[in-house]
């Protein structure tokens, strides 16, 4: 059976991970590797799973990514593809490659035992199931989780953080733009440098020269809230925050010191720098603290899309912290793990109403920034 | 192309003090990725644990491929924190050569290309191959240097040539012998895409109890007892897994074999008849201790943080 583009669409479902950079050459490769016998069981002369997945792997596979997306997508092509993916493909120069390689070397190697699985995963007793907050296949279809192993008795949960909608790879690109100056319409400062060396060379002041003024950040605050609800975020939250925080590091940046408080489900009077709320820190001391300095506020929560509930009293309490946290500074931005579909009904829907939230995606992300930086919600949506 | 070379995928039975080759055993894996790096023409960067054996494989195909004459087609750059690509390619000596216009002695050339030695990458591009076996190229340990080091060769890696600018037009240099490049990563610092997507990735996992005793038999011969081997890959696998909190400061293959070389000495030991020195008798007192209660002997080579002698004391 001649196949026109073997396993492209393979190809494509692993391009939709955000974390690689395949370009099409790397296909070209792939079909020169099969082209050369790689790929198949040499003595049957067939294509099969392992070996297709292991080649593959080589191929595509960087230390980066995930091994577990990969194999994830791997495996729902496979269950698409069916009777596709093993058997007879002619490749054209396959068989005079396969005799080639069968000539003999002046060392026969020892017989590779090929019945024995490389038994690498760590525990066969536990069996992991994977929870999915956004699940981003094309058609929006739910696919069925795989089980590779038969189901034991002892069954632990296990948490990955290789389905979220963000890479940390995007994260680092949308926040790159953070540490950068920015000019300030309408502001210009007196450029004296140039305005002397003008002078110098006409012999005498003909005009002024001006530049624009430009700001930058001095102290991000972050906010986050935690525990409940936010627990499935966790990881997405540290992927948030790790990454501004080096974001400003590696530019040697007056803002590096992020300032992260925690609370939870509202920031009502008191925020805590640690985990454990034994270091609280009101309101005011904030206020008191960040006023005047040319800060910005970060404010990571889900406000209540998470469980979907409407409550007078947390919106009421919201709005009241974040009319005290707006004397801080204006550039205020709420980054809301919950994507904006499930916003709707929820207290999340009306304390949008009072402040600027994005959801993580990265273009969203990207208008968070602006907001940041101080663009006016004008040019904004 | 004829590429009718592959790597076999032979174990290394015994140490060859000659070539200062160990023994070394790959996975099928990782000898299907060699080969498909022969066959494709591509750079195979390699990662794992420190000890895993990453640059054992290097040495292991370019015996594997050249044999005795290996030390003529195996190519060697340790990157260090200060590399830069330049030196691998080549470093010219431009002060010796001022001082030779100065001082102008009779029978002294002073074409530039007697001033130019070529760096590792350099001389395994040029110089000639073996029949129709690759040179082996190795850079070892690419993450230690900065940021810009693995964008810096890409040039060289993609179109197997380089570039020495003082040459004028001459200076651009097409490889002449086919070589196949090894790279091996720390993961010290994360790599550059663009130099990821030229590379074929294999992660060199952990071996199984099963590999790792047949790995200690390679080493040391197949007439170890095997209730010995055992009880140490077994004590072993223990140690490693009460401080995998931490990957990078866990034992691994090369601390196994270490560890057990010690064992091996003290069986020996045991088994002269002439008396031994005070320091020979408690490494044996130490041996002993372990076949009869299982407290672990010669620990300093296989624990490799405070937090696991402590708790190494309490058991």
């Amino acid at each position: 059976m001649t196949n026109d583009l073997p396993f492209y669409s393979l190809f494509e479902a692993l391009r939709k991970d955000p974390d690689n950079s395949l370009g099409l050459g790397d296909y070209f490769i792939l079909i020169e590797a099969l082209q050369g016998g790689f790929g198949m069981d040499r003595a049957a002369g067939k294509i099969t799973k392992d070996r297709l997945r292991q080649l593959c792997k080589t191929l595509w596979l960087k230390p980066s990514q995930s091994p577990r997306v990969f194999e994830e997508v791997f495996e729902q092509y496979c269950l698409k593809a069916g009777k596709l993916v093993e058997g007879e493909h002619d490749f054209g120069t396959r068989a005079a490659k396969t005799a080639e390689a069968q000539k003999s070397d002046t060392n026969p190697p020892p017989p590779i035992e090929e019945g024995t699985p490389p038994a690498r995963e760590t525990n066969t007793a536990v069996e992991k199931i994977r929870v999915r907050i956004n699940l981003g296949t094309p058609d929006g279809e739910h696919t069925n989780i795989s089980r590779d192993k038969p189901v034991t008795e002892k069954r632990t949960l296990l948490f990955t953080d290789d389905f979220f909608p963000l890479s940390k790879r995007q994260v680092q690109q949308v926040w790159r733009f953070l540490p950068d100056t920015m000019s300030v319409a309408g502001r210009k400062n007196l450029d004296l440098e140039t305005t002397v060396q003008a002078m110098a060379g006409t012999g005498y002041l003909a005009r002024l020269f001006y530049q624009l003024h430009k700001q930058t950040i001095n102290q991000v605050i972050l906010l986050t809230d935690h525990q409940g609800s936010m627990i499935a975020f966790d990881p997405l939250t540290s992927i948030l925050v790790e990454t501004l925080q080096k974001a400003f590091k590696d530019f040697n940046h007056p803002a590096q010191n992020v300032m992260r408080y925690y609370f939870h489900n509202v920031p009502q009077d008191y925020v805590y720098e640690n985990q454990f709320h034994t270091l609280h820190r009101s309101l005011e001391d904030l206020t008191a603290k960040y006023r005047n300095k040319r800060c910005v506020l970060l404010i990571i929560s889900d406000a209540g899309a998470a469980r979907g509930g409407n409550s007078n009293h947390r919106v009421k309490a919201t709005i009241r912290a974040l009319v005290r946290l707006e004397r801080i500074t204006s550039k205020i931005a709420w980054i809301n793990p919950m994507p904006k579909e499930r916003w709707a009904g929820t207290s999340a829907e009306r304390i949008a109403n009072f402040v600027r939230m994005f959801d993580t995606t990265p273009l969203q992300l990207q208008q968070a920034v602006a907001v940041l930086r101080g663009r006016t919600a004008a040019s904004l949506q | 192309m004829a590429e009718a070379v592959t790597y076999s995928g032979a174990s290394l039975l015994r140490r060859n003090t000659a070539l200062k080759l160990d023994s070394y055993r790959p996975s099928p894996e990782l000898v299907n990725a060699v080969n498909l790096a022969l066959y494709l023409r591509r750079p195979l960067l390699l990662m794992g644990e420190p000890g895993s054996g990453k640059t054992r494989l290097a040495e292991a195909v370019a015996y594997d491929l050249h044999r005795a004459e290996m030390a003529k087609h195996f190519f060697r750059w340790d990157v260090k924190s200060t590399t830069k690509a330049q030196e691998g390619i080549y470093r010219i000596n431009l002060i010796q050569r001022l001082y030779d216009a100065n001082v102008k002695q009779a029978g002294v050339d002073l074409n530039i290309n007697n001033y130019i030695s070529y760096g590792e990458l350099a001389r395994a591009f040029t110089e000639p191959q073996n029949g129709d076996a690759p040179n082996v190229l190795l850079i070892d340990e690419v993450d230690k240097a900065d940021i810009d080091f693995p964008n810096d060769l890409l040039l060289e890696l993609d179109r197997k040539e380089f570039v020495i600018p003082e040459l004028g037009p001459a200076g651009r240099i097409e490889a002449k012998s086919n070589v196949i490049i090894f790279i091996t990563s720390n993961r010290e610092k994360e790599l550059p895409p663009a130099f990821l997507r030229r590379c074929l990735y294999h992660y060199i996992e952990f071996p199984s109890r099963e590999e790792l005793k047949r790995i200690v038999f390679d080493r040391f011969g197949d007439s170890q007892p095997e209730e010995i081997v055992d009880k140490a890959v077994d004590t072993f696998l223990k140690v490693r897994g009460e401080a995998m909190s931490d990957s990078l400061k866990v034992a691994s293959t090369s601390e196994l074999l270490e560890w057990y070389s010690m064992i091996d000495y003290c069986r020996t030991l045991k088994k002269k008849k002439a008396s031994l020195s005070t320091g020979q008798q408690q490494l044996v007192a130490q041996l002993d201790e372990w076949i009869d209660s299982g407290r672990l002997p010669f620990k300093s080579v296989l624990l490799k943080t405070y937090e696991s002698f402590v708790q190494e004391n309490h058991d």
